[in-house]
C-alpha cells in the first residue's frame, strides 16, 4: 500500500497510508492534482505534530467508513449529538486540543471529524446554565449587569 | 496562549450551535455577547407571500392577537419517542381553566416549520378544538411572522448609498446588542421574535421593504426627510394606547431610541390625526406597540414631508425626491392605497373587505 509523508507545522514528518490521508478532502484533492504519489513531504502548515497525530489516529480508525452523505446538511447529521463510543474516548482531551482538532478538521476538510468535534462541544454546553458554560469554557461575561438583567427577563418565558 | 472556544472562527461556533436544540441555544445565547450575536444571526430568509387573516367578526385575528399579548405562557420541548425524531413543539397558551387559545410551533431541522393556532370553541355539542395553520398569514398588513435578520439587513444595506455625513452603521458591541434587541421585536421565525411577541409588540419595517419602496438612507441634500408623520387609522376599538418606537442612527456606534406614548381615544376625531414625531435625520424603523386592543384594522403610515411644512404630496417641493407610497404586501388589503386617501378618511369603508381566497 502506498504511503505519503505529511509535514506538520513544526516540521515533523509523518508517514501515513495514502488511503488514510485521503480521509482529508484537502489532501485527497491535492494528491489528485499532483497525479502521482509524491516523494516529498506534503506540508500541513496549520497543524502541529500533536494535533496531526491525533487527526491521523482518527483517520486510521475510520479508514473504512463510508464517505459522508453528499448532502452535508443532512438532518440526521445535525439533529443528533450522539457520538460513537470510540469517538467519545478519542475526544477526551483537554479543551485546547479539542479546539485544535476542530480547527484541523476544518482546515483539512474532514467533515465527520469536524462533526464529532462540534458535537463534543455541544454536549459540553447542553444542560448547563450560562454561568456554568462560562466556567466550563473560561469565557468572560461581557454583558453589563443591566444587559444581563434584561436578557434574564427576556428569557424568563423559556425557563419555566 | 491556550486556545479559547471564542477564538474559533465564527462559522465553527455556528456549527456547534447547529447541534444544540433550541432551548439550549437560547441558554447559550446568554453566555456572552458573541454567542448572543451568533444566536441572533441563525436565520434563513425565505421570501413568502402572505394571506391576510379574515373572518366575519374578526374573531380569529382577535384571539391570535390576544394570544400574542402573553401574560401566561410556557415552553414545552419534547422528542417524539416513537420515531426518535427531534420534532419539537413550543406551546404558548392563554386561558385559565381550559386552554382557550394555543399557539404552537413545529420545528424541523432546528428551524421553525409551521405555526398553528388551536382555538377551543364551545357550541351546542360541547367544546371543540379548531386548529388553524397560520404560517403564511398576516394579521396586520405585514406578515404575522417575519424572517428579518441582522444578516439580511446588513446585506441589504450594501445596496444603498449612505447619505453624506452619515457613516455606515458599525456593529459595535453596544450597537449590536441594541440592534439585536430591536430585531427581536419582530414576530419572527426566530426565537427572539417569539420572545418579543410576548411583549406584545408588532414592528413594521419601513426601510428595505420591497413593497413600500422606502429607503430613508438615500442621499437627501435638501433634508426633506427631516420630519416624518405617522398617521394612524383604526376602528372598532374602544380605546388603544400606542407607543411609537423610533430608531435613529446618528453616529457610528450610537443608536438612539425615542419613545413616545400617545393615548388615542378612538371615539374622538383626534384619533384620525397624524401623530407628529420630532426630527430624525435617518430613521430606519418604526414599530407600533399595542397595549390594549387588537390590530386587525390598523395601519401605520410613514410619510416624508418637507421641513416645517405639512405636505401630503408624494414628492418634495425642493428636490426631485419622490416618496414612494407605502403599499401593502397584501394585494387584497383595504389599506393598499390608504396613504393617498389619508385626508378624506372614512372609517366605514372597510366594511366591504374583500375575502381572500385561502
Amino acid at each position: 500500500m502506498s504511503q505519503i509523508i505529511l509535514l506538520s507545522s513544526d516540521n515533523v514528518e509523518m508517514k501515513v497510508d495514502k488511503e488514510v490521508a485521503e480521509r482529508s478532502i484537502l489532501i485527497k484533492n491535492m494528491l489528485e492534482d499532483v497525479g502521482e504519489t509524491p516523494d516529498q513531504a506534503i506540508p500541513i502548515p496549520n497543524v502541529n505534530e500533536g494535533v496531526l497525530r491525533k487527526v491521523i489516529e482518527w483517520c486510521e480508525h475510520h479508514r473504512n467508513d463510508p464517505p459522508p452523505p453528499a448532502d452535508e446538511d443532512s438532518d440526521s447529521r445535525k439533529k443528533s449529538t450522539d457520538i460513537e463510543e470510540w469517538d467519545q474516548k478519542f475526544m477526551q482531551v483537554d479543551q485546547e486540543m479539542l479546539f485544535e482538532i476542530i480547527l484541523a478538521a476544518n482546515y483539512l476538510d474532514i467533515k465527520p471529524l469536524l462533526d464529532v468535534g462540534c458535537k463534543t462541544v455541544a454536549n459540553m454546553i447542553k444542560g448547563k446554565s450560562p454561568e456554568e458554560i462560562r466556567k466550563t469554557f473560561n469565557i468572560q461575561n461581557d454583558f453589563t449587569p443591566e444587559e444581563e438583567d434584561q436578557i434574564r427577563r427576556e428569557n424568563e418565558w423559556a425557563e419555566e | 496562549m491556550a486556545l479559547n472556544i471564542n477564538q474559533l472562527p465564527l462559522e465553527l461556533l455556528d456549527m456547534v450551535f447547529d447541534h444544540l436544540k433550541l432551548p439550549h441555544q437560547i441558554t447559550a445565547s446568554q453566555v456572552c455577547l458573541l454567542w448572543e450575536a451568533i444566536f441572533n444571526n441563525r436565520i434563513k430568509v425565505p421570501s413568502k407571500r402572505y394571506k391576510r387573516f379574515y373572518s366575519s367578526h374578526g374573531a380569529v385575528p382577535q384571539r391570535i392577537h390576544r394570544l400574542l399579548a402573553l401574560n401566561e405562557s410556557w415552553f414545552v420541548d419534547h422528542e417524539d419517542p416513537a420515531t426518535d425524531d427531534a420534532i419539537d413543539y413550543i406551546l404558548f397558551t392563554r386561558g385559565s381553566d381550559k386552554a382557550q387559545t394555543t399557539l404552537s410551533f413545529t420545528i424541523k431541522n432546528f428551524e421553525i416549520d409551521q405555526y398553528m393556532v388551536q382555538i377551543w370553541k364551545n357550541n351546542l355539542h360541547g367544546w371543540k378544538r379548531k386548529t388553524i395553520n397560520i404560517t403564511d398569514h398576516s394579521i396586520l398588513d405585514e406578515p404575522l411572522f417575519s424572517n428579518d435578520t441582522i444578516v439580511a439587513m446588513e446585506q441589504s444595506e450594501e445596496e444603498y448609498e449612505i447619505p453624506e455625513g452619515f457613516p455606515r452603521l458599525a456593529y459595535s458591541k453596544a450597537a449590536l446588542r441594541d440592534y439585536s434587541r430591536f430585531n427581536a421585536s419582530f414576530i419572527s421565525k426566530q426565537t427572539k421574535g417569539v420572545i418579543s411577541a410576548a411583549k406584545n409588540r408588532f414592528c413594521i419595517e419601513m426601510l428595505d421593504n420591497p413593497y413600500s419602496g422606502y429607503n430613508l438612507q438615500r442621499p437627501n441634500h435638501c433634508g426633506c426627510n427631516l420630519k416624518l408623520h405617522f398617521g394612524l387609522r383604526c376602528k372598532r376599538y374602544l380605546h388603544m394606547t400606542l407607543r411609537e418606537f423610533l430608531r435613529s442612527i446618528w453616529e457610528e456606534t450610537k443608536i438612539y431610541m425615542l419613545t413616545q406614548i400617545v393615548d388615542v381615544d378612538l371615539d374622538s376625531k383626534d384619533s384620525q390625526k397624524d401623530i407628529e414625531i420630532s426630527r430624525f435625520p435617518n430613521i430606519k424603523y418604526a414599530s407600533v406597540e399595542l397595549t390594549y386592543g387588537w390590530a386587525e384594522d390598523m395601519v401605520l403610515v410613514l410619510r416624508g414631508v418637507r421641513k416645517g411644512k405639512r405636505n401630503y404630496d408624494d414628492g418634495c417641493n425642493e428636490c426631485s425626491r419622490v416618496w414612494a407610497v407605502p403599499q401593502s404586501p397584501n394585494p387584497l388589503s383595504q389599506f393598499r392605497d390608504f396613504p393617498r386617501n389619508v385626508r378624506e378618511t372614512e372609517t366605514e369603508e372597510d366594511d366591504d373587505l374583500p375575502v381572500p381566497q385561502h
